[in-house]
């Protein structure tokens, strides 16, 4: 407990006081002394800090020596004007710094939301750097403005930073159903069908003509009557392509290009293949060496949706 | 009454500290005096009904007459 006491500071005490009196004015005002030397002409003691006045007042020709401890430093601190500026502005500064935001980051789904968001906050006056006033206001104002955009986000505080996370709003696109016949755009032999509404008029493995109803959008009822379909889908058939390429001849080894050759043509056949459709055999016909040239002619099997034009 | 430790001695209910010296302390009990002899002695804390002494004591006197 003295121990303690001393760390948080106490005032060293002289004084000519006799022994005796000393002790009437503990027993008197309930002091609490430590460290008590008493020699012939002084004694010397200790006492807590919140004695000092009732200390200086009783005891006639008292002095205060020192204080030691927390409280000494403090008391010493303060009789320097510079310091005390200097730990104000510190402590000003700090706490000016610590609630400042620098810089927001973000991480999400969508680059387009990103600026959005970015565009949002600039709106509401949340330029880095900004005094960083109520995070969790800043979050409901933004989350209630791009409610329609954004489905999650999440704002968090890592220093003097945010970092926003998000995830984009995602809309299923509701395409309205037709009643269009689904008719072969060129020739080919049918793979599979995508369907999801429509009558089939043809099967996997038949030959089909540019121009042929595939899937049409009509049904006979049992009672021999037609009903009016709607018609939704892919048919997907094995169609041919020949592609021939040719370059000048050039001092690389002639296998090198074969495969330059090849690959220019596989570029050529599947340019306009879209999602879903791939090129399925290849077949050289051809690989001839003429002066100066040499060409390369291809026949491609190719899997593509005939029925949606290009 | 009077509580030992090490080198330190605790005293409560004392009535009045007669003198203190890094020789010999004497105080006054209720119905007697105390008289601690000893080295380096001196007073460590002292409130109101307590004090403890510190310090190499090597004798106690028990003054039944005062």
């Amino acid at each position: 407990m003295k121990h303690n006491k001393m760390i948080l500071g106490m005032d060293e005490w002289k004084s000519g006081i006799d022994l005796k009196r000393l002790y009437q004015l503990v027993k008197r005002y309930d002091w609490c002394i430590y460290e008590l030397h008493s020699t012939r002409n002084e004694i010397r003691f200790f006492a807590p800090v919140y004695e000092r006045k009732q200390i200086a007042h009783s005891i006639e020709d008292v002095s205060l020596i020192k204080t030691t401890g927390m409280l000494g430093f403090l008391f010493r601190q303060m009789k320097r004007p510079a310091r005390i500026i200097c730990v104000v502005l510190s402590t000003l500064l700090w706490f000016l710094l610590s609630n400042t935001v620098f810089e927001i980051t973000m991480s999400g789904d969508k680059e387009e939301s990103k600026q959005l968001i970015q565009k949002t906050l600039r709106e509401m006056g949340y330029q880095p750097p900004f005094y960083d006033s109520d995070m969790e206001q800043m979050k409901l104002d933004l989350k209630k403005r791009l409610e329609n955009d954004i489905a999650w986000m999440e704002v968090s505080k890592n220093g003097s930073r945010y970092h926003i996370q998000f995830t984009t709003k995602e809309f299923a696109t509701i395409t309205p159903l037709k009643r269009n016949q689904l008719i072969a755009q060129k020739d080919g032999v049918i793979e599979h069908f995508e369907l999801q509404h429509g009558n089939k008029l043809v099967a996997i493995n038949d030959y089909v003509h540019a121009g042929d109803v595939l899937v049409d959008n009509l049904l006979l009822d049992s009672s021999n009557k037609e009903q009016k379909l709607y018609v939704k889908g892919k048919v997907y058939a094995y169609t041919w392509k020949e592609v021939h390429v040719e370059m000048e001849k050039n001092p690389i080894a002639k296998p090198f290009q074969f495969f330059q050759l090849l690959f220019t043509a596989r570029r050529a056949a599947s340019e306009n293949l879209r999602e879903g459709e791939r090129i399925y055999k290849e077949n050289i016909l051809q690989f001839k060496d003429n002066t100066g040239t040499i060409s390369m002619d291809i026949h491609y099997t190719l899997l593509e949706d005939i029925t949606t034009p290009k | 009454m009077l509580t030992m430790m090490k080198n330190q001695l605790m005293i409560e209910q004392y009535e009045e500290l007669l003198q203190a010296s890094p020789n010999d302390i004497r105080l006054r009990l209720k119905d007697m005096r105390l008289i601690i002899s000893g080295k380096d002695l001196k007073v460590c804390a002292l409130t109101r009904d307590e004090i403890l002494i510190e310090g190499t004591m090597e004798g106690f006197t028990f003054d039944h007459e005062a």
